[in-house]
């Protein structure tokens, strides 16, 4: 699903990833670990076509993102849920019009794009919140939504940045709980997280990110 | 997700829309959001649009009469008059015969003659001088003869007006065109003064509408880059901001079509004044409905302009 082939990436003042490779399969469910500053967030943005690679080529759902141009890099934005750490909610929007903005960028009417966007909050847990302002829920709330606002679109890939950076170990658990569910229907997913008490407890392959290098499961792009 | 192979099976029965209703419904659903969001901030709005209505409504308004005073130049032009002055002296029969005299002349199409108590009578009512005048002994204005040449030609008319100066009776002789030459100089002058008048505010509208699409762009940044990380296009994140333009457009160019027809209103009675006293049929006419909807069209598209000017630069900059 995700494979980068000898890529770099270099910035004025210094090299996020040096050469490297990784090769995650379709429907994987993994974890990139790594300390602040190693790459992780690099990765994610060549992946959601924020930065392109200074060298090598990434290739997303078998295609090459170099070739990528225009409105093919928004098609291939809609491909992809991604989870941020500040959840990035808007906050003038409700809830319901948070979670329903991916479907309105795709052009779904408005009775397709509420039947999804409930169905989104069913599978949270926070049906009865659609009509609320985000500044008013728990962070841990705020987060979900932040999730369903991910998965709204049905992507084949869930990316998600530290998304349990701001919550406390129980609310942790639940979140990582979410993202296996999605897993078990298919969805790849791969988590980038420093909280090493949590993810050593989940049995789900760990890439490690150090120095612009990547190690364990699936580097080297076999 | 799991949970929700009821909710495709049901959108998959649902009737597809085409690509042409979707847009369709994606405009009006737009154009109407980007309305209501102009009053969410009213009296900033105002004030955009007042001044937007201003830079449109100055040069338009000239515009407007300067087409009107060239026409009347060119209309006066098609007759060039020679005004006779006889001397003070001249008695009524003797200017009556110098007027028959000219009117026998093959070079001249037609005289108007008005004796000197005529000509003393019209200015006491032009002037409001009545009662100075009717004191006066001798009558200070001398009878006149207005003469139509039968040739159009500069040169034809001037050789007239010598020809004319040298005959018993006549004071002075003045070729009406001159003034005209002059008018039409003006005219045109002022009309390149117009335009580059025009062009600067125009340059103004472009700014102003750029600098508030601007503001609007950095008020919504964050929604900007989350949209843009949803998979928005670009012609998705302009649209907004274009309608939004479209409106302010639309209302600024209703509030200078108002201004203008008020200010040609206002300037019609003394314009019209001043006409008469050139002994002029001419009148300004009020604002056109034409006038109005180039206004509109004019004022619409340099908004929206502006907008995708600025919008375009501005959505390259917040790209994640």
């Amino acid at each position: 699903m995700i494979q980068l082939e000898q890529v770099s990436k270099r910035y004025a003042d210094k090299t996020a990833l040096d050469h490297t490779s990784l090769h995650m399969p379709r429907g994987a469910m993994a974890f990139l670990t790594g300390h602040s500053g190693a790459g992780k967030s690099t990765l994610l943005k060549l992946v959601m076509l924020m930065e392109q690679p200074s060298s090598g080529r990434v290739i997303v759902d078998q295609q090459d993102l170099s070739k990528l141009h225009g409105n093919q890099i928004a098609l291939h934005r809609r491909k992809i849920g991604l989870v941020f750490q500040h959840h990035q909610l808007l906050e003038d929007y409700s809830v319901y019009d948070n979670i329903a903005l991916p479907l309105k960028v795709s052009g779904y009417n408005n009775r397709d794009a509420g039947r999804r966007v409930r169905a989104a909050l069913d599978k949270v847990g926070l049906l009865s919140k659609e009509k609320q302002l985000p500044k008013v829920l728990s962070t841990g709330e705020q987060q979900r939504i932040g999730i369903a606002r991910a998965i709204v679109n049905k992507p084949r890939l869930i990316l998600a940045d530290e998304p349990t950076g701001n919550l406390d170990p129980k609310l942790s658990a639940e979140i990582m709980q979410l993202f296996e569910q999605f897993n078990q229907v298919g969805v790849t997913v791969l988590i980038a997280s420093h909280d090493l008490n949590l993810i050593e407890r989940l049995p789900h392959p760990k890439i490690h990110l150090h120095q612009g290098h990547i190690s364990g499961a699936y580097a080297g792009g076999s | 997700m799991a949970g929700s192979e009821k909710t495709t099976s049901q959108a998959q029965r649902s009737r597809p829309e085409t690509i042409g209703k979707r847009l369709l419904r994606e405009h009006y659903e737009v154009a109407l959001s980007s309305w209501l969001r102009l009053w969410l901030n009213p009296v900033t709005n105002l004030l955009t649009w007042l001044t937007l209505a201003v830079a449109l409504a100055l040069p338009g308004t000239l515009m407007v009469m300067l087409s009107q005073v060239q026409s009347l130049a060119t209309q006066l032009n098609t007759n060039n008059h020679i005004s006779v002055f006889l001397s003070l002296e001249t008695n009524p029969t003797q200017a009556q015969t110098v007027a028959e005299q000219l009117q026998q002349r093959t070079d001249i199409k037609h005289i108007t003659f008005i004796p000197a108590t005529a000509a003393l009578q019209e200015f006491s009512l032009a002037s409001g001088l009545g009662n100075i005048l009717d004191s006066l002994t001798d009558n200070p204005i001398p009878a006149t003869i207005l003469v139509e040449p039968k040739l159009n030609a500069a040169n034809a008319i001037a050789q007239l007006a010598e020809q004319l100066e040298q005959q018993e009776h006549i004071d002075q002789v003045l070729i009406d065109q001159l003034w005209l030459q002059r008018l039409q100089a003006l005219v045109q002058s002022s009309q390149r003064a117009i335009w580059v008048l025009a062009v600067m505010l125009a340059l103004g509208v472009l700014l102003v509408m750029g600098n508030t699409m601007r503001m609007q762009m950095e008020k919504r940044r964050a929604e900007i880059l989350v949209i843009q990380l949803v998979g928005g296009t670009n012609a998705y994140l302009r649209r907004p901001f274009l309608y939004a333009a479209f409106w302010t457009g639309l209302l600024a160019g209703i509030i200078a079509t108002a201004m203008m027809s008020i200010a040609l209103a206002t300037l019609k009675p003394s314009l019209t004044n001043l006409a008469i006293s050139f002994n002029s049929q001419w009148q300004l006419h009020n604002l056109q409905a034409w006038h109005g909807l180039l206004t509109l069209v004019g004022s619409c598209c340099l908004a929206m302009l502006a907008a995708l000017l600025t919008v375009q630069s501005q959505l390259r900059k917040i790209a994640p």
